[in-house]
C-alpha cells in the first residue's frame, strides 16, 4: 500500500461547548462532518473509492455527564455501544474530519492524560486494498478514552498506537461484514482480538540495555523520519480472536520516532498534526506517533 | 519505499563438501558468487577476495573468504579500497556438510539447514538499497551478520532465528561499515554476555501497536498477523545499525535486497513466490522470543528471492 489520502473535503476546526451542555457537543460534531462531507441520516460518511460508508449517531441521552456516540453498519442492522465525551463550560475541542473520518480531542484539558476521560474520540471507515475490494462489504471502527459516562479514563491514540495505555482498559468498537464486536474491558490484559494500529518498524521490542535507548529504527541514517502505512486491525468477532488488518486509515501516517502531541507538521504537501503524544515505545510496544493530515 | 529486487543474477545454489576441508567452504561460496555476478579480485588456496557489482546507487563491497590455517574458515567484509576490514565471521567445515548459497550481485546469505541451532554455520552480508534521498549521501555501506562469537562455538541467533541476530542469552556476532564524503566507520560487535546496545543490527517488519497477553498476564504474541482473508504482510526490510558505535542510536541504514519481512510464521526453508519472485525461509519458527535486556522480537520469517 502507500499513505491514502482522501482529497477531502477537510475540516480542521474547533468548537467551544460554550456553557457545558451534551447538546453543543452533538451540533458541534454535526456541524464539523457535514463540512467534510457527511450526510445526514442520523450522519452517514461519504462512500470510499472501495464503496465502503458508515453511520454515525451522535446524542443527547438526556442525563449524564456526556454526549454518546454510536457507529452503525449503513444497513442499520448493527449499532455499537456508547462511547462519550464529556463537555464543560469553556471546554475547545479540535475536530479533523474527511469523508471517511473523524478525530476529536481536547488539547485543554490532555486527552492522553489519565483523568480526563471523554476527551477523545475517533472514527472511520477504512481505506482497502485492491484484493479486498468487494470482499469486505461494510467496515467501520470507533476508539474512545472513556469506559464511562462518569469516569474510568482509558489510552487511546494520544498514548500509544495500539489505542491502549498501561495494560488494563480500553474503549472500542469494529464491524466488519456481518461480524461486529464491542470493547469495553475493566481490569483485563490486551487480548489477541484488541483493536491496534500497525506500522512498520524495528523486529525487535524495547529499550536496548546499554547505549542511548529508545527504540532502534526510529530514523534514517541522516535523520529522515521514518513514516508508514497506518494500518488498522482487530479480532472481528469476539476478543479471543486473532486480530486481523481491516484496512488502513485515511489522511494518516505513522512516525517511527516520538513527538509531542498537536505539533503541526507537513508530509509531502498535506498539512497535519501529530496526534500521539510522546510515545518513546516499551517492552510491549513500538515508539511511534499517529499523524492525521488535514489538507 | 517498497520491496526491492536486483533482478539477478541469482544464486540457489547447494554443495556438499567432500573431506571437509575450509577450502572446499571457500570454493563453494565463490562459485556461488561468481553465478551471481560478483568479481572475483584475487584468489589462492588460502584467501580469495570477491567484489559485488554496483548497486543501482553507486554502492559496492567487498568480502574476503580465507584458511587460517586451522579451525574454521572465515569471511570478513571490507570497503572497496579495503581500508575498512571487519572482523570475523566463522564457518566450520566437516565432511558430507550441506551447505546452501543463495546470492545476488550486491548480497550473500550462507547456510546449513540446521543453522539455527548450530554455531559457525550461518553468514550473511552485503551492500544494501538506499532510498532516493541517500544517493551520493552514503557513499558506502556494508553490513554482515554470523552465529557465532569465536571458532568452534558459541551460537548466536541470527536471522535463522529472527529479526534481531542477537539472544536472551546476551550475545550477537556482527559488523557494519558506512562512508560519506567525510567520515567511514566500522563497526564490529562481537558480544559475549552483554545486553542489546542501541545500535546493535535488526531488520524492520511489520509491527503492531502493542504485544498481546494471555490469560495469565504475560506477554504472548502479536497480533495482526494477517490481513482479514488472510494475507500475509510482506514488509520493506530495512538494515539498522548504530553509525559509529554499537551505542549509537540505531537508524536506518538501507535496505536488504530480494527481501521480504513476512508477519507469518515459516519453517524455514520454505519456498513461496513473492509477485513473481521464488523465495526462501531464512529464518525458522520465529514465534518471537525474548531477547536481550528486556524487549521481544516480533515474530515473523525473513525470506529472501533468488529469481
Amino acid at each position: 500500500m502507500s499513505l491514502r489520502f482522501s482529497g477531502g473535503p477537510y475540516v480542521n476546526t474547533t468548537f467551544t461547548t460554550t456553557v457545558g451542555t451534551r447538546l453543543e457537543i452533538v451540533n458541534g460534531i454535526v456541524s464539523a462532518l457535514t463540512s467534510a462531507g457527511w450526510s445526514t441520516v442520523t450522519s452517514a460518511s461519504g462512500t470510499t473509492p472501495e464503496n465502503l460508508k458508515m453511520n454515525v449517531r451522535m446524542y443527547d441521552p438526556g442525563s449524564g455527564n456526556c454526549a454518546r456516540v454510536q457507529i452503525k453498519t449503513p444497513d442499520g442492522y448493527w449499532t455499537s455501544q456508547d462511547s462519550w465525551l464529556f463537555p464543560s463550560a469553556g471546554r475547545v475541542f479540535n475536530v479533523i474530519a474527511c469523508p471517511y473520518q473523524c478525530f476529536i480531542w481536547t488539547i485543554t484539558p490532555p486527552s492522553q492524560t489519565s483523568n480526563n476521560f471523554g476527551t477523545f474520540l475517533a472514527w472511520g471507515t477504512p481505506a482497502l486494498p485492491t484484493w479486498l475490494v468487494g470482499y469486505t462489504t461494510q467496515c467501520g471502527w470507533i476508539k474512545g478514552n472513556s469506559n464511562g459516562d462518569s469516569g474510568g479514563w482509558v489510552g487511546s491514540w494520544r498514548n500509544e498506537l495500539s489505542g491502549w495505555s498501561g495494560e488494563y482498559y480500553s474503549h472500542w468498537s469494529g464491524f466488519w461484514n456481518h461480524e461486529y464486536i464491542d470493547r469495553n474491558p475493566a481490569n483485563d490484559y490486551y487480548r489477541s482480538g484488541d483493536m491496534t494500529l500497525v506500522m512498520q518498524g524495528p523486529g525487535f521490542t524495547g529499550p536496548a540495555g546499554n547505549g542511548v535507548g529508545g527504540w532502534q529504527g526510529r530514523r534514517w541514517v541522516d535523520n529522515t523520519i521514518n513514516l508508514s502505512d497506518p494500518l488498522i486491525g482487530w479480532g472481528a468477532s469476539a476478543i479471543a480472536d486473532e486480530a486481523r488488518i481491516m484496512g488502513q486509515l485515511w489522511d494518516c501516517a505513522i512516525a517511527s520516532d516520538a513527538f509531542a502531541a498537536d505539533l503541526t507538521v507537513t508530509i509531502g504537501t498535506h498539512n497535519g498534526t501529530t496526534m500521539t503524544n510522546s510515545n518513546t515505545g516499551s517492552t510491549a510496544s513500538p515508539a511511534g506517533t499517529l499523524i492525521v493530515c488535514y489538507s | 519505499m517498497s520491496l526491492r529486487f536486483s533482478n539477478g543474477p541469482y544464486a540457489n545454489y547447494q554443495f556438499t563438501q567432500a573431506t571437509g576441508t575450509r577450502l572446499e567452504i571457500m570454493q563453494g561460496l565463490q562459485y556461488a558468487l561468481n553465478l551471481a555476478g560478483w568479481t572475483t579480485i584475487s584468489s589462492s588456496t588460502s584467501t580469495i577476495i570477491m567484489q559485488t557489482q554496483t548497486t543501482p546507487e553507486s554502492l559496492a563491497m567487498r568480502v574476503k573468504i580465507y584458511d587460517p590455517g586451522s579451525g574454521s574458515a572465515r569471511v570478513q567484509i571490507m570497503n572497496v579500497s579495503q581500508a575498512l576490514t571487519s572482523g570475523d565471521c566463522w564457518l566450520t567445515p566437516a565432511a558430507n556438510k550441506t551447505g546452501r548459497v543463495v546470492a545476488c550481485p550486491y548480497q550473500f546469505f550462507i547456510y546449513t539447514q540446521m543453522s539455527m541451532y548450530n554455531a559457525c554455520e550461518f553468514v550473511a552480508a552485503g551492500t544494501p538499497a538506499l532510498p532516493p534521498w541517500l544517493v551520493g549521501v552514503t557513499t558506502e555501506c556494508g553490513w554482515m551478520s554470523g552465529n557465532a562469537i569465536g571458532d568452534g562455538g558459541g551460537l548466536v541467533y541470527s536471522f535463522r532465528n529472527g529479526y534481531l541476530p542477537g539472544d536472551a542469552n546476551y550475545y550477537t556476532r556482527w559488523s557494519g561499515f558506512r562512508s560519506t564524503s567525510s567520515t567511514s566507520n566500522m563497526i564490529n560487535r562481537n558480544a559475549n554476555d552483554d545486553y542489546d546496545d542501541s545500535g546493535d543490527l535488526v531488520i524492520t517488519s511489520s509491527v503492531p501497536g502493542r504485544s498481546t497477553y494471555d490469560e495469565a498476564g504475560y506477554q504472548s504474541s502479536w497480533p495482526c498477523q494477517r490481513w482479514i482473508d488472510g494475507t500475509m504482510i510482506f514488509a520493506d526490510t530495512y538494515i539498522i545499525f548504530g553509525t559509529t558505535s554499537s551505542l549509537d542510536e540505531g537508524k536506518i541504514q538501507g535496505q536488504m535486497w530480494d527481501a521480504a519481512s513476512c508477519s507469518v510464521v515459516f519453517t524455514g526453508d520454505t519456498c513461496l513466490n513473492i509477485g513473481g519472485h521464488a523465495a526462501i525461509a531464512i529464518t525458522h519458527n520465529q514465534t518471537s522470543y525474548g531477547a536481550g535486556y528486556s524487549g521481544q522480537t516480533v515474530p515473523g520469517t525473513l525470506f529472501i528471492a533468488y529469481t
